[in-house]
């Protein structure tokens, strides 16, 4: 009995480092600060674009990005199934049906890493951040 | 019965297996959780040692009552108890499996993980098996008598 319970010790531990590893990976990653999300004006148009560099593969990644100002707000979101290293994921917002005068813009980024562990990272510049 | 031995076996065996809970559940596994995320979920130890103290002494009684009932269907149940127990313990020191950091990259961004598949495998490698092993143990042992 002793036996079994040192090895289900061991196993467990062995399995905690296993399924903990996308975790470690991606962790690193983000501390390497490869990975960006930066906005751009192309065309008379925002493009909002997540660059994505990691060892570590994202599922059901979402993006959101939320505009407020002149009493109106418009949010637009994109999606991919599967990003790897080098996966690029936009948003394009057309200037025309951007709100004059932005108070808010709020960013939000929706993954599975490693098709296990929920993350979102999020940031909001401007009256509500 | 040699009183002197019996109540020194006990004590010591209490003690240990209440440490070795204690290591486990309270330091141990949450802080390799810790150290593998890189001090991303800023677990709560620091700001709790005098809960660690009250934690060690829960261990330790629960582990002496099991050590001095042994033989009892008591000692498996307390055991059991003891697993539970530590579960209990590393969702308190992970918040429920849910991470919630403020990280400064020239602002402030909001990152939320759920570590909840961690803390099945915790569950599942080290909660269950301290649940029914001493029941097992326990069993097996009324049988060999």
């Amino acid at each position: 009995m002793k036996e079994l319970k040192a090895a289900l010790l061991v196993v467990g531990f062995l399995f905690l480092l296993g399924v903990s590893y996308p975790l470690i990976a991606f962790v690193m990653d983000l501390h390497n600060g490869k990975s960006r999300i930066f906005t751009r004006i192309e065309d008379s148009s925002l493009v909002l674009i997540f660059d994505y560099r990691g060892s570590i593969e994202l599922t059901d990644v979402s993006l959101f990005l939320t505009l407020k100002g002149g009493g109106r707000k418009i949010t637009r979101r994109a999606s991919s199934p599967l990003m790897m290293n080098g996966s690029i994921l936009t948003i394009k917002v057309d200037a025309s049906r951007l709100p004059r005068k932005i108070s808010e813009v709020a960013v939000k980024m929706e993954a599975k890493i490693g098709g296990i562990f929920p993350l979102s990272i999020s940031r909001t510049v401007g009256e509500g951040s | 019965m040699n009183w002197k031995k019996r109540i020194l076996d006990v004590a010591l065996g209490g003690i240990l297996w209440g440490l070795y809970y204690w290591l486990l559940f309270t330091l141990l596994i949450p802080i390799l959780v810790d150290k593998f995320l890189g001090g991303l979920p800023q677990i709560k130890l620091m700001q709790t040692e005098g809960n660690l103290t009250i934690i060690m002494l829960l261990f330790i009684g629960l582990s002496l009552a099991a050590t001095a009932l042994k033989g009892t269907i008591y000692s498996p149940l307390i055991r059991a108890l003891e697993s539970i127990l530590g579960f209990e313990v590393v969702l308190y020191f992970m918040d429920g499996g849910v991470i919630r950091a403020s990280l400064d990259y020239g602002g402030p961004i909001i990152i939320m993980l759920d570590i909840s598949p961690i803390l099945w495998e915790i569950f599942l490698f080290f909660t269950v098996p301290g649940v029914i092993l001493p029941f097992v143990e326990y069993f097996t042992g009324r049988e060999e008598k």
